[in-house]
């Protein structure tokens, strides 16, 4: 008996923790859950960004270029969502949403220059990109020192 | 060593470097670079090292008993005893194939601009074309020679010059210091990416179907051991690829259209492209396995006729078994299941069920009436449980985080 306990302590052991865990990430405060979903966004615009960045240097194909930016807007758009829906005060999640939206709208440009074949735009978007990450970054800082 | 096995040897360990790479690797090694830079190598480490006596393992059971696993296991403790390893191979071989299905679809978007979906079928089509038309050797030599295009992975990490204090740091387990369910989950996909229970099934049916005596015994370490070995160092091209180039600006790997941007640093003008062939021939090399590994299951379970080289009128039951495995596969993809999310499930899986499927061998590999002086010794024993007792801990404790609670 003895020695059946002792063969399954690991296990209930990694269970334990797991459950604790589990337990830990799932009594998260609001603005932490936003915090997580804002994690994947600014993943995202530094994707675009690259993206655009490296059709400008000939490495990639404007088809890629596409189908980036229709799965960036999509994420975004969760993002957002997420946001409108989280019930933490309105100046912490309206500056976020703008974020959202004026990123998806970057990545609209990015697209279209892209389309055009218009390096200069490209440029100008990707430099756009890179302000609103700045930005992003920024709004996490300010909710990561907000946090309990 | 005669002529005949030294070239076995050397095809062998140039198929097992070149077939190492595959859907999973490239997931799991992406997302483990860019998220935690070098910090995951040692999964990887741990991973290789099991695989490699797994493999020898199988190999040398082939050699010795000329019988492949499932077969054997069946003999061995009886039908109902292997009903549900069995059946978690089954699931797991399908979804595995899955994934690999869709990295060829995906592969093929990235060349192309079409849909993801749009390939299903083709891809199906062209899997199902590869087996019923080529003999073993052809399918296992072909498409793992063809697989050493992943190498540019380690081509470009040598050229990014990665700091190598941090990458032999990355050799020894330590704790995440941000997102601790997600870096256990990609620690357990990982895992289960290196050791896919289907490389040592396939593997010991191959053997068979090599027609390998207990000559090759010998052969057969050195295939396992150096290629497995060499294989690796290709997942850990891409981690510290990914580390170098996606980590620096944030981009995580949550799609594989980020992945892509991971050559085109390095190699600019052709970068893209490579990524996409290498992406695209390690994921046929793994789908063509992996529906001979379901249909040889499935044929040494129910004791049905089999082999590769056999014209499919004597061996009906294995075609039929790989048409509807390709077929179904292929219906995920079809249906828009995520690649990449169905990827990264699959390998978890993987590294959850390995006591399933690896356990019956491991009594089979100490049966001294069976193997003889060629049976397993003290250090392939604990070497194998110890490594399967970390990936059942770590399964345990990282898929139930990241379903409840991440």
């Amino acid at each position: 008996m003895r020695s059946s306990i002792s063969q399954g302590a690991p296990l209930f052991g990694a269970l334990a923790l797991a459950a604790s865990l589990c337990f830990a990430c799932a009594s998260k405060s609001p603005g932490e859950k936003l915090l997580d979903a804002a994690q994947p966004a600014a993943s995202w615009i530094a994707t675009l960004r690259m993206t655009g960045e490296r059709w400008n240097a000939n490495s990639v194909p404007a088809s890629f270029v596409r189908a980036t930016v229709d799965k960036a807007r999509d994420e975004l758009a969760g993002v957002a969502e997420e946001a409108k829906k989280s019930p933490v005060p309105a100046e912490v999640k309206l500056p976020l949403q703008r974020l959202m939206t004026e990123a998806r709208a970057a990545g609209a440009g990015l697209e279209r220059a892209v389309k055009a074949g218009d390096r200069p735009a490209v440029a100008r978007q990707v430099d756009r990109l890179a302000a609103l990450a700045g930005e992003l970054a920024a709004w996490q800082a300010g909710q990561e020192g907000r946090a309990p | 060593m005669n002529m005949k096995k030294a070239a076995t040897l050397a095809l062998g360990i140039l198929t097992s470097v070149g077939g190492f790479f595959d859907v999973g690797a490239i997931a799991t090694s992406a997302q483990a670079g860019a998220l935690f830079r070098y910090q995951l190598l040692w999964a990887l480490a741990l991973g290789t090292i099991l695989v490699v006596f797994l493999v020898e393992m199988s190999g040398r059971f082939a050699a010795v008993t000329r019988q492949a696993l499932p077969d054997a296991i069946r003999q061995q403790f009886g039908f109902t005893s292997w009903l549900v390893p069995f059946a978690v191979l089954t699931l797991i071989h399908f979804l595995t194939l899955g994934a690999e299905i869709g990295g060829i679809c995906f592969a093929l978007h990235l060349l192309t601009g079409l849909r993801v979906s749009f390939w299903a079928l083709p891809v199906a089509a062209l899997v199902w074309l590869f087996l019923w038309r080529s003999t073993f050797s052809a399918i296992e030599n072909s498409t793992a020679l063809l697989g050493l295009i992943t190498l540019a992975f380690v081509v470009a990490a040598w050229r990014y010059h990665p700091p190598m204090g941090q990458v032999l740091a990355g050799l020894l387990p330590s704790l995440p210091h941000h997102e601790p369910a997600r870096y256990w989950y990609i620690a357990v996909g990982l895992l289960g990416a290196v050791i896919s229970p289907y490389l040592f099934y396939f593997y010991s049916s191959g053997a068979v179907e090599d027609e390998w005596d207990e000559s090759y015994v010998g052969v057969n370490r050195g295939v396992a051991a150096i290629g497995m070995g060499f294989g690796s160092v290709i997942s850990v091209g891409a981690i510290v690829v990914a580390a170098v180039v996606l980590a620096p600006r944030g981009i995580q790997v949550d799609d594989y259209h980020q992945a892509a941007l991971m050559l085109t640093q390095v190699f600019p003008f052709w970068g893209f492209a490579l990524f996409a062939v290498s992406m695209g021939i390690a994921c046929l090399g793994a789908a063509v396995e992996l529906s001979l590994a379901m249909a040889y299951t499935q044929a040494q379970t129910f004791g049905w006729n089999w082999g590769e080289d056999l014209d499919p009128r004597e061996d009906a039951r294995f075609c039929l078994t790989y048409t509807v495995a390709i077929l179904a596969a292929a219906l995920l993809i079809l249906f828009g299941v995520d690649p990449l999310k169905l990827t990264l499930l699959s390998m978890a899986i993987n590294a959850a069920v390995l006591p399933f499927v690896a356990l019956p061998f491991l009594l089979l590999m100490n049966d001294r009436k069976l193997l003889g002086k060629h049976a397993n010794g003290w250090i392939s024993n604990s070497v194998t449980i110890l490594t399967l007792v970390v990936a059942i801990v770590l399964a345990a404790v990282s898929i139930p985080l990241m379903f409840l609670g991440g």
